[in-house]
């Protein structure tokens, strides 16, 4: 009996020891694993009012417990094929479904957008594919994969028709034989490519589409490099709710997906502030003339407009505004943070804010050579588009390096890359592979977008009229 | 010292409870297939022409397989093949749906339209020389002499009589997103999973259309956990005796056209919410292809599951495991050797179960099947 306590003590240090390695085995986890979604702050929360949810999603990295690891590398091949899908074509003869001059645009190196055919998103596109380009040259430049074969990018387009996108990415996976795919601009094409990235096995990295579902999907083959309107609209409501300390806003925004689905979290974040949308109306693509629901929202007396769309109706929407004598803040999209929108808009645009998805005003050494390089390549500066789908093609060839020619091996390789320095700035990733830096707010003053972090905005120094 | 001694003898009860939990000869327990034969592309020497298994079909004693290279026939331990170079119109064959009236196989080719295997010979369509919405097609099914098929762009449906086509996407139906994953055609009803967009019931009596969503209408929570479909990013629908089971990459869901009840890895003996497929055998039971193994639900009344995967990435055999929720019963070792437990599809034969994987294909044998617990 004697040696009872005894027995009872080492059966505590047991139990003590073995709670520590359960609880060391439950908290051995990835780094990037987060407890709250999103960087959601707690006040856009939904339903923090009210209840606790009985689950959230995404806040463990996802996994791929397949069988594609095992799938041996081809014994030769003569190139390294990097898929590329994005709107690159404007034009398309309905007759026969033609591209006009698809080789002369591929490969054109200064692309002027005279107009709007086919895709509306082609500029974009076409700024993306140079992106690409450039990752892909400068790799090879540097001897290629692995210092032995050279990359090859396989160029798809993506007119913005639902019906063509989906067999775009099949032929990419199945003819082509890509090893990865980067694209596309368009959040409907977008989800149309993981669904058959998903069934296919094939990493996708997306450089454009700021829709925040795309990545809500729990797909673990897919990747976001660039900073989401999840992201945008958080940015955008604090300045706008928070520091203006506006209360009355309107929403005329693009009848589309684009329109219906990034503008969701900042309408979101004004309800559950206190302050839901005193209407929301809609446009179509492609229109230019918007004083009827202008007129609309100038008689409910509203203190701010906010706008999801292309750059030229938000250019529209923010000109026929002022010319109804409304001097309110206009918000918007980063889609607007463009030379297009500061040509039309002119210099009577008034008080003028937009997310945006990075800083492009950096001086980091890694983006100005980038600009350096890109200029001189395309005897242009990069934009937005280009600048994120250098990152993104970077980051595929980077994990395709170290990985080898496996898709399921560069998956995990990408999923590895919790933070990635790139030309856009730092990167973090979330549990789910989203780029998760917070987006800056670009200011419109005296005809140039200024841009702003969240940091600055409150940080005292700034003064803005309301 | 107390409360580790009050730690102490509360364990060492709950370890002779468990210990007589599982001694006791009056706990019901579910069947559970511990017999499988496994296919491979190597162990067949070939004759299975893809490991990647995307649809399986039983055909009364035969088994119809869509691989990601071709079509496949199963019969009394014989292989036939159809590949490209057989005239198959392409080759990933991603769903499959056997007409009962004319005998004829429907085939849904991912990327490449839908196909009739009639008389040994292939009739394509796609979207350039039809009706088609989309040739990106996931699924398709039979319902009288329709042949309703699941597209990436939104559903379409083909009479065989009349040669007619009818579209339904966003413009004709209730789905905010027009991404269609799966359908299930029954005589009553046929349900779509339409990634996005929940649930879409189309009731052929009525000719009329009714959707299931997720009532809290956010992607990153499930706000309470039997208020409705857990999650609008729905994978396949299965209705059976008057019972919906619809799988999600978030869980599973239950509805009995009155409740919902609602389904997490944490809760249950799902062993992942990430949800390939979901196939329902009964109103009480359903089997759902994971990304880490098959959750048999086998009763609902007592919500007793097995849960079919390999307990580590060395382990030769797959691991049966007799559930309570989320609690363990007892584990069986089964003779399942297949190299991967990524499920993708699942079939039943008479009292047998298929299921197909990510690499391979295996059968387990029902010998002695008895439904619910015994």
């Amino acid at each position: 009996m004697a040696r009872l306590p005894l027995l009872i003590l080492i059966i505590e240090i047991s139990l003590i020891l073995g709670f520590g390695i359960v609880l060391k085995s439950q908290t051995d986890i990835p780094s990037q694993t987060d407890s709250i979604y999103g960087k959601t702050p707690q006040e856009y929360e939904p339903y923090h009012r009210f209840t606790k949810p009985y689950k959230r999603f995404f806040l463990t990295p996802l996994e791929y417990p397949g069988y594609g690891r095992h799938i041996p590398e081809p014994a030769r091949i003569d190139s390294v094929k990097i898929g590329f899908i994005g709107p690159i074509i404007e034009n398309v003869y309905e007759a026969d479904g033609t591209p006009v001059e698809i080789a002369l645009r591929v490969n054109q190196e200064i692309t002027q957008w005279d107009g709007y055919y086919t895709s509306y998103l082609a500029p974009l596109g076409m700024k993306m594919l140079q992106g690409s380009q450039l990752a892909v040259e400068q790799a090879n430049q540097n001897g290629g994969y692995r210092g032995k074969i050279p990359f090859q990018l396989v160029v798809r387009n993506d007119n913005g028709n639902w019906r063509s996108s989906g067999e775009e990415v099949v032929k990419l996976v199945y003819k082509d034989s890509v090893w990865a795919i980067l694209g596309t601009i368009d959040g409907q094409n977008s989800h149309i490519l993981i669904r058959v990235a998903l069934k296919a096995e094939i990493p996708v990295m997306n450089t454009a589409d700021t829709d925040p579902t795309f990545i809500e999907t729990n797909i673990p083959w897919v990747f976001r490099c660039i900073t989401d309107d999840r992201q945008m609209c958080y940015a955008l409501a604090d300045f706008a709710f928070k520091k203006l300390g506006l209360k009355r806003i309107a929403a005329l925004r693009a009848k589309n997906r684009y329109g219906r689905m990034s503008i969701d979290e900042f309408r979101d974040a004004a309800t559950r502030l206190g302050f839901p949308f005193v209407t929301e109306l809609q446009y179509e693509e492609g229109d230019t003339s918007f004083s009827s629901q202008l007129k609309l929202i100038k008689d409910l007396g509203v203190d701010g407009i906010i706008t999801y769309g292309n750059s030229r109706e938000s250019a529209l929407v923010l000109k026929q505004m002022r010319q109804l004598g409304m001097e309110q803040w206009f918000f918007g999209s980063d889609r607007m943070v463009t030379p297009e929108f500061l040509q039309i808009v002119g210099k009577k645009h008034g008080k003028v804010a937009a997310g945006y998805t990075y800083y492009p005003d950096s001086q980091d050494p890694k983006y100005l050579k980038f600009q350096a390089d890109f200029t001189e390549r395309f005897g242009e500066k990069p934009e937005t588009y280009a600048a994120h789908a250098y990152d993104g093609m970077s980051m595929l060839i980077d994990a395709i390096e170290k990985a080898g020619l496996n898709r399921a091996l560069i998956r995990d390789q990408l999923a590895a890359m919790t933070s990635y320095h790139g030309v856009t700035g730092l990167k973090k990733f979330d549990p789910i592979f989203n780029n998760r830096t917070p987006a800056v707010v670009a200011i419109l003053k005296n005809g140039k977008f200024e841009f702003y972090t969240q940091e600055e905005i409150f940080s005292g120094k700034l003064r803005f009229e309301n | 010292m107390k409360y580790f001694i009050l730690i102490i003898s509360q364990l060492f009860i709950s370890g002779i409870t468990s210990a007589w939990a599982q001694a006791d000869p009056a706990i019901k327990i579910p069947y559970v297939y511990t017999e499988w034969e496994s296919f491979t592309t190597e162990s067949t020497n070939g004759a299975l022409v893809n490991d990647h298994i995307f649809f399986l079909k039983a055909d009364r004693d035969s088994l119809w397989v869509g691989t990601e290279n071709g079509l496949m026939l199963y019969h009394e331990g014989n292989w036939k093949s159809w590949t490209e170079k057989e005239g198959l119109p392409w080759r990933v064959v991603i769903g499959i749906a056997k007409d009962q009236k004319t005998g004829d196989l429907w085939l849904a080719l991912f990327g490449e339209g839908i196909a009739r295997f009639s008389g040994g010979q292939f009739e394509h369509f796609t979207q350039m020389n039809s009706g088609l919405l989309n040739d990106v097609v996931y699924n398709l099914d039979i319902e009288g002499d329709n042949v309703w098929i699941a597209t990436t762009a939104g559903i379409s449906r083909y009479n065989q009589l009349t040669g007619e086509w009818e579209t339904y996407n966003e413009r004709h139906a209730p789905m905010e997103e027009v991404w269609v994953y799966n359908v299930d055609a029954t005589p009553e009803k046929v349900f779509f999973a339409v990634w996005g967009s929940g649930i879409l019931e189309w009731d052929i009596k009525d000719q009329d259309w009714t959707e299931y969503l997720d009532p809290d209408g956010e992607m990153e929570i499930d706000l309470y956990r039997d208020d409705g479909l857990i999650h609008v990013i729905t994978t396949a629908a299965s209705y059976v005796d008057k019972i919906l089971w619809a799988s999600t990459y978030f869980g599973l869901s239950r509805y009995d056209g009155r409740n919902w009840r609602g389904y997490h890895d944490h809760d249950s003996g799902l062993p992942s919410v990430f949800i390939n497929f979901v196939l329902g055998r009964s109103g009480s039971s359903s089997y759902s292809c994971t990304d880490k193994g098959l959750g048999v639900l086998a009763d609902f009344e007592t919500d007793t599951w097995v849960t079919y995967h390999r307990k580590t990435e060395d382990a030769k055999y797959w691991t049966a495991d007799i559930m309570v929720g989320k609690e363990l019963i007892k584990s069986v070792e089964t003779n399942l050797d297949l190299p991967n437990h990524f499920m993708i599809a699942v079939e039943f034969m008479g009292t047998d179960v298929w299921i197909g994987t990510g690499h391979g294909l295996a059968r387990g044998i029902g010998k002695d099947y008895y439904p619910g617990l015994r």
